[in-house]
């Protein structure tokens, strides 16, 4: 089962307007509980759902999840809106933790490719597939649909399985500049597709 | 050797697969382009929009955990850029005297650096003189280079003896401004305001006046 949130795409923000979760997270800073229950009610499907996708095991799921969302109440006075959204700033934490894991976990030894090539499709299907036919979903699965195959296998790759762009090469037995040149290129044009503005 | 592009690593910098030397790096170029902080922000953007996509329910028991937690989970306090002694606003009338001097004498440092420092004192102070002079509740900018300064990377802390209390910058070139921290300045006396002033080459430049307040 999975949540739906009132989605509100930050690309559709208008200038000066700061979304409610931005205005959330500033009243956590202030050591507001019922504000960082409601972030919480929020993002942390989000938080969960991704970290759950990167480590595959559900018991450090949760524990790995539970130190981002405290690690939000314990920094959400750095937050600045003008840098980003609290969306950005709270999946960025959770992504960076979940990679912090998984390669303190794993020596590079056991990123055997073979385990590697097979779930690249498996990854993408996983999202393709998606149940949930949130606006946020259907945007992602379009615009990724729209990259390369290799762009789409890299950027999965990378993200949702928590390869270094070496790795990536590695496990598409691809030149690691072509690699990083279709990361690149694949996530400007998600970028672009998606509508996403600093 | 052959020459790469640090700004091109942006993208893998946001999706978290660059090589330990490979963050270095970037985090070392980003002091200095602007373009590639703003382009970073977006693929982080960007990326968390992938995130999102893949979102779950939780289970309960992680819920009541972190609920359970925040009353043992210090907050990190947000940074302050003025500390004072107890004092009201301290409005000085326009042309008011100048009352003691604080002078930051910088440590020695080569040329570029100290020039670097006195741009960027003058910067924070000239973006703050606004608000100080005008004394409207408007905070955004100051407040944007208070946070700035608080988390960048780049962030350098410069220490100054005082003949009055204390005052430690904090340059940080990714900013374009400094945080300027005083502790144990007196309030001026009724009808006086302090001065800033920034000491470059053997020129001495006046960067506005300051409101002391409580903080």
């Amino acid at each position: 089962m999975t949540t739906t949130e009132p989605e509100m795409p930050g690309s559709s923000r208008g200038r000066g307007q700061p979304a409610p979760l931005d205005d959330l997270l500033e009243q956590v800073a202030r050591g507001d509980k019922a504000a960082f229950e409601a972030i919480y009610n929020q993002l942390a499907p989000r938080v969960f759902g991704l970290i759950r996708r990167v480590l595959r095991d559900p018991a450090q799921t949760e524990e790995v999840a539970q130190e981002v969302m405290l690690e939000v109440w314990r920094r959400a006075s750095r937050f600045d809106s003008a840098r980003g959204s609290a969306v950005s700033w709270v999946l960025t934490i959770a992504h960076g933790r979940a990679v912090d894991r998984v390669r303190s976990e794993q020596s590079s030894s056991r990123r055997d490719t073979a385990y590697a090539s097979s779930t690249v499709e498996r990854d993408v299907d996983l999202v393709s597939d998606a149940v949930e036919a949130s606006l946020d979903r259907r945007q992602v699965r379009h615009c990724l649909q729209a990259l390369t195959p290799l762009q789409r296998e890299s950027i999965t790759l990378a993200y949702y399985g928590g390869y270094t762009q070496a790795e990536v090469a590695a496990a598409l037995k691809a030149p690691l500049g072509t690699v990083k040149t279709r990361l690149r290129d694949g996530m400007i044009r998600l970028r672009d597709c998606l509508g996403v503005t600093a | 050797m052959t020459t790469h592009d640090p700004s091109l690593l942006t993208a893998a910098a946001a999706l978290d697969a660059l090589e330990p030397d490979e963050n270095v790096e970037l985090d070392q170029h980003l002091a200095g382009c602007e373009a590639c902080r703003v382009e970073l922000a977006e693929f982080r953007a960007t990326a968390a929009r992938l995130g999102s996509a893949v979102a779950e329910a939780p289970p309960p028991s992680m819920k009541i955990a972190v609920m359970a937690a925040l009353d043992v989970t210090r907050q990190l306090p947000p940074e302050v850029p003025v500390a004072t002694t107890p004092a009201a606003t301290v409005p000085g009338p326009p042309g008011a005297a100048p009352a003691t001097v604080t002078r930051i004498d910088e440590p020695r440092r080569r040329t570029g650096t100290r020039l670097l420092l006195a741009a960027a004192v003058a910067t924070l102070l000239a973006a703050g003189a606004l608000w100080w002079t005008n004394r409207t509740p408007e905070l955004t900018a100051q407040e944007q280079l208070k946070q700035c300064v608080s988390t960048a990377a780049d962030a350098r802390p410069v220490a100054a003896s005082e003949s009055v209390g204390t005052a430690i910058v904090t340059v940080a070139p990714s900013c374009s401004g400094a945080v300027v921290q005083l502790t144990g300045i007196p309030a001026p006396p009724a009808g006086h305001t302090y001065q800033m002033w920034v000491m470059a080459r053997d020129q001495a430049r006046s960067v506005g006046t300051l409101s002391l307040i409580h903080i």
